[in-house]
């Protein structure tokens, strides 16, 4: 690469929506290490509203620990940040200030359609499906009238428009109506930043062009395909590709301060989905692996997959999904909405009545930045986040078989095309590597492994590592001016070897608690550890350790691997040899007797959890 | 560490924005005193254009039409008036349009015989809701007011402004019972004070002239069905005609800490405004109960966090000493160990004698 550097010594900051993590990364006897790491609450909101004072803080309590003086100073024309060494040790004076920004969070939109049940919901579908909260719907048989609508429009202040209505060929005044209540309207950005509030039009493309002139001067327009070109068709591929694309390119990163920011860095700022995608994609290249990655934060969680092409050893694109409404402080209601409140208490190794439950997690909401001080609170936290993981992987599968289907496109040569679709498979991957602050920040690494393997439930033989301290995304913009120290920095800092998982894929329904499932030999052992229906066993296996293992399948339907294979090297980690037995199967498994079930789980794994006494006295 | 701030003070200088939700016409000037009552902002919305097709309605020849048609251009017409009317021989066979709107005739075209009436438009009005001075002009859509005045902000709100006399219940819960005992008041009244109501109280407020309530907290549970409405604050779909509700503290069960018992001892019998606006991202709009008259004594500018320090006042908002205030005795350099497992910076707050560590993210100033 052209633009790669040689410094030693490189400050890097990611600005999430609710935290902003610093990292300093500097060459020491030779190797690059993580010097020092310090973190402060993102300030992008009122009274605050300026990116670089949380970027400030958390540099400022790495320049303490550091011995070294980091200044920011705020010219009447000019902000400038020094990397001032004090300490007389050239080592550890930073030379290049990197970051990356997901400071602008979940993803909030307004839908406007003709009619509620037919344009309006299409296109609030299109929304949904672009991972988005949907705060409110429009349509001209509302009851609301116009000026009240557009008082709204303008109080939700919307990430994003979307605007659909008419067939193609159909109705025109009326859309022409909406638009008119739009100017009306005159929303403004979120973080009441310069810019126009991106509008996607996905209707009459009749009108496509008029809708563009009249809206191009308060809003960014963009014109996609109808959502419903005739009455009986329904479109949303185009139109929830814009939205993801617009999300993930303008909207995310940008913040009050932000301008601030870009002049403070030595190379451009790199959303963070974008900088985790980078070190992935390298990453996966490098060991010659497919990597599944996740990364939760406060508004949005973000999934990559990095899969080889179908029947080839070549690596596919990186797949990348933002959930924007998911996520484990701003988005946790959301999450609730999503997936319902039984689906988070199943996984709760102690009672808690609904209400109560609820009253935590919606507390947790309006103060996005709080901490769980009890166990119970932080394992309410875990439970919350195994659905988020899973609906966002949901999400993630969706958006890769839409894009599938997407390419695909309508003419006769594509429909054999189709053949070659590459439908997503747990099976395919070879490594799941957790990031974001509720698995990165877990102090016992054994629950970290149970809320990704809980939620994702991978096929076949998985090594599941775990982002230390939430470096990815560090690491992913450092790795476009030095990528060999990025990736020197992925194995000895970065990633931490939770260790190898193992779960079958078979059919679920057909089992019975308790019954034999598959023996795994181990090399040196003398005995097979048996794995019956709804087992999860440990067997220790260090870090820096390797075994070899086979499988003997007691169930014919039972798949470890896509070429049958059943003889595998497995990696050892924190948490060692994770053989499951459970098969994903957790709504029979859970339906009775949920919390004795999570305890021998927890159990199993060394998790933390309540103790009986503890749990008896809640 | 910035720790985010939830006034509660009985006197303090604050600016407020009040806007229209269409360009309009600003109705005061730079440096005028308002009243919470005086109309600020104004705008008139045009009504809509109806169009009546009448010969394809009537079943007639637009020359017909014309020449039974009632009404010209310009003509005020009201819903229920006759705007045509064909008269046949013994009356039996007349045919009558009458008008489903009111409005003006804006136009009546010979050639095809339809008619349009323009609406009444829509005069939308804002008043300045807090009493102050005017203090900026942001032609033509909205001002702000300056004022000094007591505030409580709240941790979530529902509904929509109203203003109120303040009526302090010294009452854990505002049940059934509480609400026997309280007059049909005169004057709009706003009930302050407990943990939480029930849906008896909150059914039966209305009957009582009580426009607003504010207590300590809500279970998650009563918001829907008690309430009728979601989470967020800004839900659509929360009644106007029910009171604007501000919760204190947040969800749960809650006790009123003894700053709100003594800010609603100072606000008994006081005017007060109320708005149950809130939002969590992009601007951290909370619900406040503003207190028109503020106490004597110096007034503090407002502000909306701080940097704790030792001997500040903070309130604990999670973990199990949520809803207590306690003072800063001391803020530890090193990590301390929740019994989460999770390392962070505290504070060790003096709660009522007892010191103990809270982390820095769950605290509040005041």
């Amino acid at each position: 690469m052209s633009n790669q550097i040689q410094a030693r010594c490189v400050v890097v900051t990611d600005c999430g929506s609710t935290t902003t993590k610093a990292i300093c990364f500097a060459i020491q006897s030779g190797a690059w290490r993580v010097i020092s790491r310090a973190e402060a609450p993102t300030t992008v909101e009122k009274p605050v509203a300026d990116v670089t004072i949380g970027v400030s803080n958390a540099l400022r309590a790495i320049g303490k620990e550091l011995g070294i003086q980091i200044v920011y100073e705020e010219h009447s024309s000019q902000i400038s940040l020094h990397l001032e060494d004090v300490s007389s040790n050239d080592t550890l004076s930073p030379q290049e200030y990197l970051s990356t920004s997901s400071a602008g969070g979940g993803l909030q939109m307004v839908v406007l359609g003709l009619v509620s049940k037919i344009t309006a919901k299409s296109a609030e579908r299109a929304a949904l499906g672009a991972g988005a909260i949907v705060q409110n719907v429009y349509s001209l048989d509302s009851s609301a009238e116009p000026y009240e609508a557009a008082d709204r429009i303008r109080e939700l202040r919307p990430d994003i428009v979307i605007l659909s209505g008419g067939t193609d060929g159909g109705a025109e005044k009326q859309i022409l109506d909406l638009c008119e209540l739009l100017l009306l309207a005159e929303p403004k950005s979120r973080f009441e930043t310069d810019h126009k509030v991106p509008l996607v039009y996905a209707g009459n493309q009749n009108i496509k062009n008029e809708v563009y002139e009249v809206l191009k001067n308060v809003f960014d327009v963009k014109i996609v395909d109808n959502i419903r070109p005739t009455i009986e068709d329904e479109n949303l591929l185009s139109a929830r590709s814009a939205v993801h694309d617009i999300f993930l390119d303008h909207v995310m990163s940008q913040a009050p301060g932000y301008q601030k920011l870009q002049s403070l860095v030595t190379s451009p700022i790199v959303p963070t989905p974008v900088a985790v995608s980078n070190m992935i994609e390298q990453a996966a290249k490098n060991a010659g692996k497919t990597i599944l990655a996740v990364d939760i934060g406060g508004a949005t969680t973000d999934i990559f997959s990095i899969r080889r092409k179908k029947n080839q050893a070549a690596f596919r694109d990186v797949h990348r999904s933002v959930s924007a409404n998911l996520g484990m402080s701003y988005s946790i209601g959301n999450v609730v909405a999503l997936a319902g409140l039984s689906k988070i208490k199943r996984w709760l190794p102690f009672h808690m009545d609904d209400d109560n439950l609820r009253d935590v997690i919606w507390n947790k909401m309006i103060r996005p930045t709080s901490l769980p001080e009890s166990m119970e609170d932080l394992l309410i936290e875990h439970a919350v986040a195994r659905e988020a993981l899973r609906l966002s992987l949901d999400h993630h599968i969706d958006l890769d078989e839409a894009d599938g289907a997407d390419r695909v496109g309508k003419d006769l040569s594509d429909i054999f095309k189709t053949e070659e679709k590459n439908v997503f498979s747990m099976l395919d991957l070879d490594i799941v590597i957790g990031s974001g602050g509720v698995l990165s920040h877990a102090p016992n690494r054994a629950n970290a492994f149970m809320m990704i393997v809980d939620s994702f439930c991978p096929q076949g033989v998985t090594f599941i590592g775990l982002d230390s301290i939430f470096m990815l995304p560090h690491l992913g913009v450092l790795s476009g001016r030095n990528s060999a120290a990025a990736l020197e920095l992925l194995y000895s800092e970065c990633i931490i070897p939770l260790g190898t998982y193992v779960s079958p894929q078979g059919k679920v329904s057909k089992y019975r608690k308790g019954e034999l499932l598959y023996v795994v030999y181990i090399e040196g052992e003398s005995r097979g550890i048996e794995v019956t229906f709804g087992d999860l066993i440990l067997y220790t296996l260090p870090r820096k350790s390797s075994q070899k293992m086979r499988i003997e399948i007691k169930k014919k339907d039972l798949v470890f691997s896509k070429d049958n294979s059943l003889e595998f090297l497995v990696d050892g980690g924190d948490i060692g040899l994770v053989l499951d037995g459970r098969l994903g199967a957790f709504d029979i498994l859970l339906r009775e007797n949920s919390i004795s079930q999570q305890r021998d789980w927890h159990g199993s794994l060394s998790a933390s959890m309540p103790s009986n006494a503890e749990v008896a006295a809640l | 560490m910035i720790t985010p701030r939830r006034a509660i003070s009985t006197s303090v200088c604050l600016v407020r924005e009040r806007r229209l939700p269409v360009a309009g016409q600003v109705l005061v000037s730079l440096g005028d005193r308002v009243t919470y009552q005086t109309p600020v902002l104004k705008a008139d919305m045009k009504g809509d254009l109806v169009i009546i097709r009448l010969p394809e309605k009537l079943g007639m020849e637009p020359e017909d039409v014309t020449q039974h048609i009632l009404v010209s251009v310009g003509d005020r017409v009201t819903v229920g008036q006759k705007i045509v009317h064909k008269k046949s021989f013994f009356s039996y066979f007349d045919i009558i349009e009458k008008a489903k709107v009111s409005g003006v005739v804006e136009f009546f075209t010979d050639s095809n015989g339809h008619l349009g009436i323009r609406e009444d438009s829509t005069l939308l009005e804002v008043r300045a809701f807090i009493p102050g001075v005017v203090s900026e002009i942001i032609a033509p859509r909205s001002i702000k007011i300056e004022a000094t005045v007591g505030l409580l902000q709240g941790a979530i709100g529902y509904g929509g402004e109203v203003t109120g006399t303040v009526c302090n219940i010294e009452a854990d819960c505002l049940d059934e019972h509480v609400l026997k005992q309280l007059p049909y008041f005169e004057t709009p009244c706003i009930i302050v004070g407990g943990t939480y109501f029930t849906k008896e109280f909150f059914l039966g407020a209305r009957s009582r002239n009580i426009v607003g309530i504010v207590v300590s907290s809500i279970k998650s549970d009563d918001v829907s069905s008690i309430l009728k409405t979601s989470v967020f604050g800004t839900s659509p779909v929360y009644s106007s005609d029910h009171p604007t509700i501000l919760i204190v503290e947040g969800f749960g069960s809650i006790p009123l800490s003894q700053q709100a018992k003594d800010f609603f001892l100072y606000a008994h019998g006081k005017l007060a405004s109320l708005h149950g606006l809130t939002q969590v991202r992009a601007g951290a709009i909370r619900p406040e109960l503003i207190i028109h008259e503020p106490s004597q004594g110096v007034s503090s500018q407002e502000l909306l966090h701080t940097y704790p320090k030792v001997g500040d006042v903070m309130r604990v908002v999670r973990g199990r000493h949520f809803g207590k205030m306690g003072r800063i005795v001391s803020l530890p350099e090193k990590l301390f160990k929740l019994e989460s497992g999770i390392e962070t910076h505290v504070a060790e707050l003096d709660i009522l004698g007892e010191i103990v560590s809270v982390s820095l993210a769950n605290i509040e100033s005041m």
